[in-house]
């Protein structure tokens, strides 16, 4: 015999054994406990502004503990317009239903996306993501130029697309960077398959491993050393072995200044941070040996 | 280079993420919008205080612990005040001015015997109807066993019931 203190909430999620059931139906409590799960259905709490609710917090935060984000400490305007347009089209999107729509993180910002299934992709800066969701069940598609970080909820596949190979998923955090010819794919979380765009190649990376695509060449797989996301996402920027051509042109998305360049067939291995210009180009030129001036009003370089 | 919660880009993504489920949450234990806002904004504070030695994968349970006992701490004799907003639907054009003020008269009455709802069978009754939680969800928050959440829910409709309209 089920237990009687509990009938009605079995009763919601039609657990009730039909003897139960038919004395609820004669005991006449049925219609009242429809009516008040109808009412409910139409209620819903009003949906939180978290940009704005975001500006009254940190009006809140004590000003000492703060490692202030470059960005952030620099150009606090940045941060207000950021979430603004974010939470904006957010609510446009929540209200239309729309099925695809494209999002791009404008120089020197890094944009957070949240898609209403609870994923999240955060986009660095100058790059470009178009995401497509079909009905329930069929594929998340995200076509992607640039980087950007991936969390992704668990359901339905969800495929990355870029110029030279597809990642495919199914929850799971990974990083995506595909600037010109290049695809480097870090895996943090699940695990993510990596195929290149002819479909002659493919990997699966697990946790703490990565892997690049050259030119729809797949190279060997490679750890990621202890990290728990991609630099960029704290503010700096990481090379292993990239052509300085990418490196500079990092560097114009970041500080969006532009470089003039000869060209070099070197490459550089190392870190920049986005928060000091100065600091960054002393980091990459400095050990290769090369020379740079900076424009007085901080927008243009020359590197010889 | 590791990840902290120092950082203001790391922060803020644990803001929109975690806010407003952590905001809700609060709110049906106090049934005040505002003050589960503050009570939300007071745990991410002191998140940003506590940023160098709370590891990231354990932000979310270091927020929902420091809003609960920040709630525990308030005063509790403060009356709970429900207020929820009222979801559109297509066909309200063509409903009857009766009938909708008959609605909205029922929609009073049901909120202020929800906020009367002992706190612990509000809870469970809100996390199930309106965050659509299933009992063992709700049980595996609370840390209750799923028997003890039916009961709970059980008695939340035996209290709401007896305001539902004689139709």
């Amino acid at each position: 015999m089920q237990d009687p203190d509990t009938s009605y909430a079995r009763w919601l999620e039609g657990k009730l054994s039909e003897e139960e059931l038919e004395a609820l139906q004669k005991s006449g409590d049925l219609e009242s406990l429809t009516a008040i799960v109808h009412a409910m259905d139409s209620l819903e709490l009003s949906s939180l502004d978290r940009g704005a609710s975001y500006e009254r917090l940190k009006k809140k935060l004590p000003k000492t503990s703060a490692v202030a984000k470059p960005t952030g400490g620099a150009r606090p305007w940045l941060w207000i317009i950021l979430a603004a347009c974010t939470t904006v089209a957010l609510v446009w999107y929540l209200s239309t239903r729309a099925k695809g729509e494209v999002h791009m993180a404008q120089n020197g910002s890094i944009e957070n996306i949240n898609i209403y299934d609870g994923t999240v992709i955060q986009l660095n800066d100058g790059s470009t993501v178009k995401y497509s969701y079909g009905q329930e069940d069929q594929e998340r598609l995200i076509q992607l130029t640039g980087e950007a970080y991936f969390n992704v909820q668990k359901g339905a596949p969800f495929i990355v697309s870029t110029e030279n190979g597809s990642v495919r998923v199914l929850g799971t955090q990974f990083n995506v960077r595909a600037w010109g010819e290049d695809l480097y794919v870090e895996c943090y979380e699940g695990s993510v398959q990596v195929t290149t765009s002819n479909q002659e190649e493919s990997s699966v990376l697990t946790p703490g491993q990565a892997v690049k695509i050259k030119n729809t060449e797949m190279r060997d797989v490679q750890p990621i050393r202890g990290k728990l996301k991609p630099e960029w996402l704290a503010g700096s920027s990481r090379f292993v072995d990239e052509s300085l051509t990418s490196v500079f042109d990092e560097l114009q998305r970041q500080y969006d200044v532009n470089v003039e360049f000869g060209g070099s067939t070197q490459g550089f291995s190392g870190i920049f941070a986005h928060d000091d210009l100065e600091e960054a180009l002393r980091g990459i030129c400095l050990p290769l040996g090369l020379e740079w001036e900076i424009s007085e009003d901080q927008k243009n370089i020359s590197v010889r | 280079m590791s990840e902290s919660i120092c950082q203001e880009s790391t922060y803020r993504s644990l803001f929109e993420q975690h806010a407003e489920a952590l905001r809700n949450f609060m709110y049906y234990k106090t049934g005040n919008l505002q003050g589960a806002e503050d009570l939300m904004h007071d745990a991410f504070v002191k998140l940003w205080e506590k940023c160098a030695s709370v590891e990231l994968e354990k932000a979310k349970s270091y927020l929902y612990t420091v809003a609960h006992n920040l709630f525990l701490n308030q005063v509790r004799h403060q009356k709970v005040v429900l207020k929820f907003e009222q979801r559109r639907y297509s066909d309200r054009d063509t409903q009857t001015p009766q009938y909708l003020l008959e609605e909205s008269e029922f929609k009073r009455k049901l909120e202020e015997a929800i906020a009367a709802l002992p706190e612990g069978q509000r809870e469970v009754f809100l996390m199930n109807r309106i965050e659509k939680l299933k009992y063992r969800e709700i049980a595996e928050r609370l840390g209750l066993s799923v028997k003890a959440v039916e009961k709970r829910m059980h008695k939340a409709l035996q209290q709401l019931r007896k305001i539902s309209p004689k139709l």
